[in-house]
């Protein structure tokens, strides 16, 4: 007779794996962290949302920019020919490549939204003050690795663009001309500009990166998710726990933005533009990339020391303001600095839209070669796409409520026997 | 409490479709990415490589590296008497290392691992398992030609059409 193992079936060889591996790391504390502190579940529920999708976005970004770096070469004499590559004869280059671009922006985009929706909450409270200048920090870096990555395809308008975005801190008194040249390797946007900027934003920024976000993720998991100012508990239907319910709901959102950047990058593709030349002119109309618009309108309008003195307040009162607004963990609304973030938002809407409204450069449309670029087939594909996208949000999001139906039964039944 | 079998059996449902519907994704997306990071196609190597007479100007007993393509080629003029031209693939066929031309010792030598070949390329010492590969030479006009197929070569020195 032969005797069964006792790993015959995949439950047995899955329960044989997780004895193993706790017995070497034990990942109880760390799921437990995850569980122990339950999501609020209120008719704003939406905006914890977005922290998550952040990690998501951040991810995606070093998967992309792992992909690109296979083919990308740091020098002035073939940064622009490889990226040209990667678009036209690497095998779906222009996707990855496109990808990595619009979600730079995604990722900006949503990065100002969680900013704007955690100053609504006012989330920055006490004790939450180092989670608010984690995220904070993580938001500079998040903007000084899209402008490292805006220089490296090599073309005119990222030149003239970084030529300009470098000149920035030479403004400032004593220090500024060596800061200009510390930044870009020299006095001149050179080759040695593009491998500064191509080690700040593939080792220095995502590193520094990681490390801010874990902090944050840390400070958010010990200090809990906070209410909306005005919000009471009574406001709060359910806790949901993040590990197993609201973490289905976040992979939901992290498809369906993947989905979205997929089919913005199949629709149009990133350019890869004309190849900088230092001895050609400034195009007329450049402007540089859309989150720093409001930066670069202000510098038309606004003499330069006035700008920088005006960013430097504003940043000064953006990572203060914990500190500013004491009144808020009181629960006592303070006008002052309401008023401060409507003018801050309202200053940069309204720059954005100014630069935007102004004529920019016109692009040459580009035919992208590669094999891989079929419109007709490409469209089919993102249909299918779509359909395992929405297979796939459709059992998560039921899941999920099965999740909290269980959870449901359970506490009543616990309810229930201590009833009896 | 015990929970009825009905909800373990519709969990394990949803399990099982989101784990094919996952299982979909992972292979839409891993397709095409296997063949982004998988271009690895080079220009194939040219049939021919005409080298001008002064840079193929080699004393007998001495040798040279030049690129055929993106091989690196070893070009050997033998010593005298007899003096003859070999031109081989520069690369050990034992593990990749380019090789060299000893004149004291008049073989080849690899010296990763010490491998050794003589000047029919027939390998004489060391865990190099195979010959290495030997290109086919001639001189035209005083240009020295190689090529890595025979045919290409004749076809080369063949007459050519009026």
């Amino acid at each position: 007779m032969i005797k069964p193992s006792r790993h015959a079936t995949p439950e047995h060889a899955r329960r044989g794996l997780s004895a193993w591996l706790r017995q070497r790391v034990d990942l109880d504390p760390l799921l437990a962290m995850l569980r122990r502190k339950p999501v609020p579940m209120h008719r704003h529920t939406w905006i914890y949302l977005l922290g998550d999708a952040l990690i998501f976005l951040f991810a995606l970004q070093v998967v992309t920019g792992c992909l690109l770096v296979l083919y990308y070469q740091p020098t002035e004499a073939a940064a622009h020919q490889s990226i040209h590559k990667i678009m036209t004869e690497v095998p779906y280059g222009w996707l990855v490549r496109s990808v990595h671009v619009w979600g730079a922006s995604l990722l900006m985009a949503t990065a100002g939204l969680h900013l704007w929706t955690v100053l609504w909450a006012r989330a920055y409270r006490r004790p939450r003050e180092l989670t608010w200048i984690s995220g904070m920090l993580m938001l500079t870096v998040v903007m000084v690795s899209g402008f490292s990555g805006y220089l490296l395809p090599w073309n005119e308008l990222s030149y003239c663009a970084t030529r300009v975005g470098t000149q920035i801190p030479g403004k400032l008194p004593w220090i500024g001309p060596g800061l200009v040249r510390f930044v870009r390797g020299g006095e001149q946007l050179t080759g040695d500009t593009i491998t500064r900027f191509f080690a700040a934003h593939v080792m220095l920024a995502p590193l520094t990166l990681f490390l801010l976000l874990a902090m944050h993720v840390f400070l958010s998991r010990v200090r809990g998710l906070s209410l909306p100012f005005g919000m009471s508990e009574r406001d709060v239907r359910d806790r949901r726990p993040f590990f197993s319910e609201f973490l289905l709901i976040d992979v939901c959102l992290w498809l369906v933005l993947f989905g979205a950047l997929v089919t913005v990058s199949v629709v149009w593709p990133a350019a890869v533009g004309v190849q900088a030349d230092p001895l050609q002119p400034a195009p007329e109309g450049i402007k540089p990339e859309w989150y720093f618009l409001f930066l670069f309108q202000t510098l038309k309008v606004v003499p330069e020391a006035l700008a920088m003195m005006l960013w430097a307040l504003a940043a000064g009162f953006l990572f203060g303001l914990p500190f500013l607004d004491r009144g808020a963990q009181r629960g006592r609304n303070n006008p002052g600095v309401s008023v401060a973030c409507v003018i801050l938002l309202a200053y940069v809407v309204l720059f954005e839209i100014l630069a935007i409204v102004t004529p920019g450069v016109k692009r040459v449309p580009e035919a992208l070669a590669a094999e891989t670029y079929r419109p007709a087939a490409n469209l089919v594909s993102l249909a299918l796409f779509w359909l395992v996208i929405g297979f796939l949000v459709f059992y998560l999001w039921r899941l999920a409520g099965e999740n909290a139906r269980v959870r449901a039964l359970y506490r009543d039944s616990r309810r229930g026997e201590k009833g009896d | 409490m015990k929970i009825d079998q009905s909800y373990l059996a519709r969990r394990r449902f949803l399990c099982g479709m989101l784990g094919s519907g996952a299982a979909t994704l992972a292979a839409g997306i891993s397709l095409p990415l296997i063949s982004y990071t998988g271009n690895l196609h080079e220009e194939p190597p040219p049939p021919l490589l005409e080298i001008p007479a002064d840079q193929c100007r080699l004393p007998p007993g001495k040798s040279k590296l030049i690129m055929y393509g993106r091989i690196p080629t070893l070009l050997i003029r033998t010593p005298e008497p007899n003096s003859v031209w070999r031109a081989f693939a520069a690369t050990c066929t034992h593990f990749d290392c380019t090789v060299g031309y000893s004149e004291r010792e008049n073989c080849i030598v690899c010296a990763c691992h010490g491998g050794y070949y003589d000047l029919e390329d027939n390998p004489t010492a060391g865990p190099p398992p195979r010959p290495l590969r030997a290109f086919y030479l001639a001189f035209r006009d005083g240009k020295l030609i190689l090529a890595m197929e025979k045919e290409n070569l004749d076809q080369a020195l063949s007459p050519r059409d009026p």
